[in-house]
């Protein structure tokens, strides 16, 4: 069985330590999700799985398959399986969405094969439907100009495009109207399977009454200092996060 | 045989009109009389002017192993029948025969010696009514001398034309020299669209001395659409002269991919209460490369507008020059003018020089400049390899985007297919980097 592994991940970003020894167990078919404080190191997390240049990690592994994804390029990890949805997403100007959108399912064929361009736009605009974004979406740049909850629901329709093993949501709920995080879920949840995982970042229990998770953890200061049920996520919009702050102070 | 380019054959024809054949000799004292430019002077700032000397230019008439056929039927871009005109070294290959229609309501799209032959007092109104305003006397003179043909275009008062007018210059042969000039007319409430393709059939030497006027009459919309794709060994030198009038609007777009060294001067002058202009220029030297491209936006009327946007992507050890300047004039009060120069740097070794420069006699005048330069972001590059598409690849498609962001200012499909064609070619040749 195939499985996402976070193993004591340390991580700088210009010299100041973020990432403080986190460890975290995603099986295949789970669902996960994240909360934690404002710059607690989640958004770190999530970039320096995908690759980004600007962190530095120090110590620790994250293994998708027993296979190590640091070692890999930025382009290799997201063949290899692993999706990030951002919390801010990079406009691209002058680059459509479908033409990007096309680059990233070619460079998952082998050498000399083409898309069924056909094919590809009956499929994205299959799951534009499902998603509820207008057709003139494929048309347009990369997020440019997008509202915020737009661009959100472009990653989630990247996501659906790419089909991950593992899928890694940002805050992909901020930002988004009612109606839209019902859809977005929809969408999530009908990825879900028994071959693919999910880890949600949020901040807001909400999202979880809707795409409901196997496991909660609490990231505070580059660490997780809490997991527990899907009822975690309850008790923590009811008390905050000072109590697990504190209760963490003392056994440390 | 070779010659100097004080040399060059004078190839006018007799039965030409004295106003006309008087005017290239006076222009032939200019050029004979003026210094050639020097890197003192202030509009040449930045330029290379070592490149700037011919020995051994030809009489392009006696070149002679131009493949016809191939050519001509190369000569199609839009695929749609349109009406065209195909040269090659300043001589027709081939003209296509107008709408009766058309021609019945007064439309003229003929080779510049036609024109003379036919339309004579009509072009000498319009014909090279503009002294260069960006420090190329001496070239400008030097193509007025030795002009031999070109093409004129007059849209007659309330004439819409919906398709493109196409116009192809080839150039071919060792160290050939053509002096193409180009003048477009668009009467009171017409509109036109030309697109004009500038090309080598092979990889020589050669100069091209050309000259376009724009000239939109009150109410009337025109665009000219001119892509360069000579050799990598040609030289170009190009000056465009827009005239706005009220309520007109004119778009000059152009395309550079080819030539060693080229200097292009685009001015707009406007000129009537509401006249419009815009002027978008999209540029990818690679190796040795080097364009140097001057502007001005010259507002002479009131609540007159303008807009440029140059977007320059350098590869290797290329170098562009972009010099704008903004002019607002004592009674040209409520200008909008906006001047945006973009250079996307594709390697460690290439120069962007921006010079932009404004000059605010009126008030209530609203104009903004800047002039970027940067590699491919890097947010943008993570953004798009953290869904599988590799650096270069990444790397390319954000250039592609860079370029085509300026190309849909044109908003017109057809063109824009046709631009983004000769782009993609552009940067399949590049390759990935
Ligand atoms: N370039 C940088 N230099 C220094 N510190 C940085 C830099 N980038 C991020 N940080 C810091 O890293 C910490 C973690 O940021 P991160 O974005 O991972 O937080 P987060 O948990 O995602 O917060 P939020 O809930 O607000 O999205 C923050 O304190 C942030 O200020
Ligand atoms: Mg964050």
């Amino acid at each position: 069985m195939s499985s996402l592994e976070i193993v004591n991940l340390h991580a700088n970003i210009n010299g100041t330590e973020i990432l403080k020894g986190l460890n975290l167990n995603v099986p295949q078919g789970e669902v996960h999700a994240i909360m934690g404080p404002n710059g607690s190191g989640k958004s770190t997390l999530a970039k320096v799985m995908a690759g980004h240049e600007d962190y530095e990690v120090t110590g620790g592994d994250v293994l998708l398959n027993g296979k190590s994804l640091l070692e890999m390029e930025v382009d290799e990890r997201s063949k290899a399986g692993l999706f990030l949805a951002f919390q801010y997403p990079a406009e691209i100007p002058g680059v459509s969405n479908a033409n990007f959108l096309r680059a990233a399912r070619q460079a998952r064929l082998p050498e000399g094969e083409e898309i069924d361009a056909v094919a590809f736009y009956k499929e994205i605009y299959d799951k534009m439907d499902q998603l509820g974004m207008d057709r003139k979406f494929t048309g347009r740049s990369v997020n440019e100009g997008f509202s915020g909850g737009e661009k959100k629901r472009n990653e989630v329709l990247q996501m659906m495009m790419l089909e991950p093993a593992y899928a890694v949501l940002d805050e992909t709920d901020s930002g988004l109207d009612i109606d839209a995080l019902k859809i977005v879920a929809e969408g999530v949840n009908a990825m879900r399977s028994q071959d693919r995982g999910f880890l949600v970042i949020t901040h807001y229990q909400r999202l979880l009454d809707y795409i409901v998770p196997d496991h909660v953890h609490v990231l505070n200061d580059g660490q997780i200092i809490r997991s527990g049920s899907k009822d975690l996520a309850l008790e923590l919009e009811e008390k905050g996060y000072d109590w697990l702050k504190e209760e963490n102070l003392v056994k440390s | 045989m070779s010659l100097s380019l004080s040399d060059l054959p004078n190839p006018v024809n007799e039965d030409s009109p004295k106003w006309y054949i008087d005017s290239r000799q006076l222009a032939w004292q200019k050029f004979l009389e003026s210094p050639w430019p020097s890197r003192k002077d202030e509009d040449w700032r930045f330029a290379n002017l070592k490149k700037l000397s011919y020995e051994n230019v030809r009489d392009s008439e006696q070149i002679v192993n131009f493949d016809y056929n191939k050519y001509v039927s190369n000569s199609i871009s839009l695929n749609n029948g349109n009406d065209r005109l195909v040269f090659n070294n300043d001589k027709l290959l081939f003209q296509s025969n107008l709408d009766d229609e058309l021609l019945s309501k007064g439309l003229i799209f003929k080779p510049l010696s036609r024109a003379l032959a036919e339309d004579a007092d009509l072009l000498k109104n319009y014909f090279m009514k503009e002294d260069p305003k960006l420090g190329s006397e001496k070239l400008f003179n030097l193509h007025q001398a030795r002009q031999r043909e070109g093409y004129f275009i007059y849209v007659p008062e309330g004439l819409v034309l919906k398709s493109p007018l196409e116009v192809f210059h080839w150039v071919s042969g060792e160290d050939a020299v053509i002096f193409p000039y180009t003048l477009i007319v668009t009467a009171a409430g017409s509109s036109v669209t030309v697109a004009e393709y500038l090309a080598s059939s092979d990889d020589e030497f050669g100069l091209t001395c050309g000259v376009s006027d724009l000239i939109a009459e009150e109410d009337s919309e025109l665009t000219y659409v001119r892509t360069q794709n000579l050799s990598e060994k040609a030289h170009s030198f190009h000056i465009s002269n827009v005239s706005a009038h009220s309520n007109s609007n004119i778009k000059n777009f152009s395309l550079n991919l080819g030539c060693d060294w080229l200097r292009q001067e685009s001015v707009s002058r406007l000129l009537g209460e509401k006249a419009h202009s815009e002027m978008i220029s999209v540029n990818v030297p690679e190796n040795n490369q080097e364009f140097d491209m001057r502007t001005m936006q010259l507002h002479e009327h009131a609540n007159t507008s303008s807009d440029l946007l140059y977007k320059n992507a350098l590869y290797d050890k290329s170098k562009t020059t972009f010099a704008g300047m903004i002019k607002v004039e004592n009674e040209a009060h409520f200008t909008d003018a906006y001047q945006t120069c973009r250079n996307l740097l594709m390697s460690d070794e290439c120069e962007a020089n921006s010079l932009p420069g404004l000059e605010i006699k009126a008030d209530q005048v609203k104009c903004s400049h800047g002039s970027t330069s940067n590699p491919v972001a890097e947010e943008e590059l993570f953004y798009l390899m953290s869904r599988g598409i590799e650096e270069a690849v990444s790397r390319q498609l954000v250039t592609f985007g860079f370029v085509k962001d300026a190309v849909d200012r044109l908003k017109n499909p057809q063109l824009e297919e046709v631009v983004l064609g000769k782009l993609e070619r552009r940067f399949k040749k590049i390759g990935l980097r």
